[in-house]
């Protein structure tokens, strides 16, 4: 589903000199799998997952997804991969002045759903996440856990096969993280296979999940040699 | 699109002035004609005819004809008769006073200068006495033209590049206010395509409204203001107005149209 081979990502510094975000990592995630990635703040988590999400280019290695080769591919190819998959920025990206409801429409009617088909998906992906009771709140008037739960659904609202998360677990609190777990479990019990960036460790656990630790750049524990 | 209209009524309005010049200066110009006075008595007795036939050859001439002296003779009497003159005296003359000469027809596409060389040209000929023609109106209304064309193409050419700069500016205005739902839509896999077009199509529809509003002045102005206008310019000796093809219509939008989507792409990739 997901293949690194070698990748490094080297990054110019704008005041000279360069920072390596990756170096030499090899990781595979099958089909229907979860992984968590774990590390602390820069150890390069995020920047691996932008990189199977095609944000960014390897500046060395292959990065495989969906039997595609991430780094080659053109605009028009990227579109049509991502169309697969069920992204979960950092920071969330949400529409700030639109309603939880239209944050999902929007995206499901520039995929080309009719008017029909996307307010019935979008009710239902509300339901699932559990934001039916405030799909008519402005995402700028949400709560942390519902902008997650938003971001989420706008993930899953297309039938992603791959679940990319960048720190889903940041701002949750107990309750929140349960929810999270509950609805990520969910997914993978439908198939989905699922990628996860994140600084509490714990997570993979909850979620029964493989694991694997990056720092500075390079895998300590638990990738594919 | 203000601009741009004003780019596309600058442009048709400097063609439709050159298109009434022409229109004024074709009759002028079918009534030209140079007159060659012929050496009397002729340095050999065929001069007349091969002088004819030389100028027949000579670049920008379309017409010769030979007036001998008896004709021209008849000619003024003609002309005094016609006016009352004194017609008697012509014939107590000892001899025909006239010359014989040429009447050239130049080419009407023929300009100052190329009739300036075809005088001087006749003028070197030793069979020729003299060459006239009163041509001097011709050089002022090509400098009037020139500047019609030159002025027009300018001036259009740099309201069109405003048009364009406006344009882009709010194409790129466009590009900025839907930043946070392009980064959305493209995470979400939507195609460059569905992104970029709604920008090139405000461009696009930018610059056809300013294309229909420009060249809905022309046509106001050359074509449902005729009876007005043209009466006004026939009055001032312009003739009727000339009537814009509807080629250079349908290029004025078409042109709008195409000068949005340049705006729309200078705008940047959303």
């Amino acid at each position: 589903m997901v293949e690194l081979r070698g990748v490094s990502k080297v990054y110019a510094r704008a005041v000279g000199g360069r920072v390596e975000a990756l170096l030499d990592l090899t990781v595979e995630v099958k089909p229907g799998e979860t992984l968590v990635v774990s590390g602390p703040s820069g150890a390069g988590k995020s920047t691996l997952l932008r990189l199977v999400t095609g944000e960014e280019r390897p500046t060395r290695g292959t990065v495989t997804v969906l039997d595609e080769n991430v780094g080659r591919l053109s605009r028009v190819r990227l579109a049509r991969l991502r169309r697969e998959l069920g992204i979960v920025p950092q920071g969330r990206r949400l529409l700030e002045e639109r309603t939880a409801f239209a944050n999902l429409a929007f995206v499901l009617r520039a995929l080309g759903r009719s008017r029909r088909e996307a307010r019935e998906a979008t009710r239902e992906t509300l339901a699932e996440v559990g934001l039916t009771e405030r799909r008519r709140a402005r995402a700028r008037e949400l709560a942390e856990a519902d902008r997650l739960r938003l971001c989420l659904a706008r993930a899953l609202a297309p039938g992603p096969r791959l679940l990319v998360l960048d720190e889903p677990a940041t701002g949750l609190d107990g309750e929140a993280l349960t929810g999270l777990v509950g609805v990520l479990r969910t997914c993978h019990d439908q198939g989905t296979t699922i990628l996860i960036a994140t600084q509490a460790a714990e997570l993979a656990r909850r979620l029964d999940a493989r694991a694997l630790t990056l720092d500075r750049g390079r895998l300590r524990h638990g990738g594919t040699d | 699109m203000l601009l741009l209209a004003l780019a596309i009524v600058t442009g048709g309005g400097a063609f439709a002035g050159r298109l009434a010049l022409a229109q004024l200066t074709a009759g002028w110009r079918a009534d030209l004609r140079l007159v060659v006075t012929l050496r009397e008595p002729p340095p050999r007795p065929d001069a007349p005819g091969s002088v004819v036939k030389a100028v027949r050859l000579l670049p920008g001439v379309v017409d010769v004809r030979y007036v001998s002296p008896e004709d021209a003779l008849g000619e003024l009497r003609r002309y005094l008769a016609g006016g009352a003159g004194e017609v008697d005296g012509l014939d107590r003359l000892p001899a025909n006073p006239l010359p014989a000469r040429l009447e050239i027809t130049p080419a009407p596409t023929l300009d100052a200068a190329g009739l300036r060389r075809l005088v001087e040209t006749l003028g070197r000929d030793t069979n020729v006495d003299d060459v006239a023609g009163a041509f001097d109106w011709v050089a002022p209304l090509e400098r009037v033209d020139h500047v019609l064309r030159l002025g027009g193409l300018a001036l259009g050419t740099l309201l069109a590049l405003g048009a364009l700069v406006a344009i882009g500016a709010s194409a790129d205005a466009a590009r900025r206010i839907r930043a946070d739902e392009t980064a959305v839509l493209r995470l979400a896999g939507v195609s460059e395509a569905r992104l970029w077009g709604p920008i090139l199509l405000l461009g696009c529809f930018e610059g056809l409204v300013g294309g229909l509003l420009g060249v809905a002045c022309l046509w106001l102005a050359s074509d449902a203001g005729a009876p007005w206008l043209g009466g006004w310019l026939d009055r001032v000796g312009f003739g009727p107005l000339p009537v814009l093809p509807g080629a250079v219509l349908r290029g004025g939008i078409a042109g709008g149209a195409l000068l949005g989507l340049l705006g729309g792409l200078s705008g940047g990739r959303p």
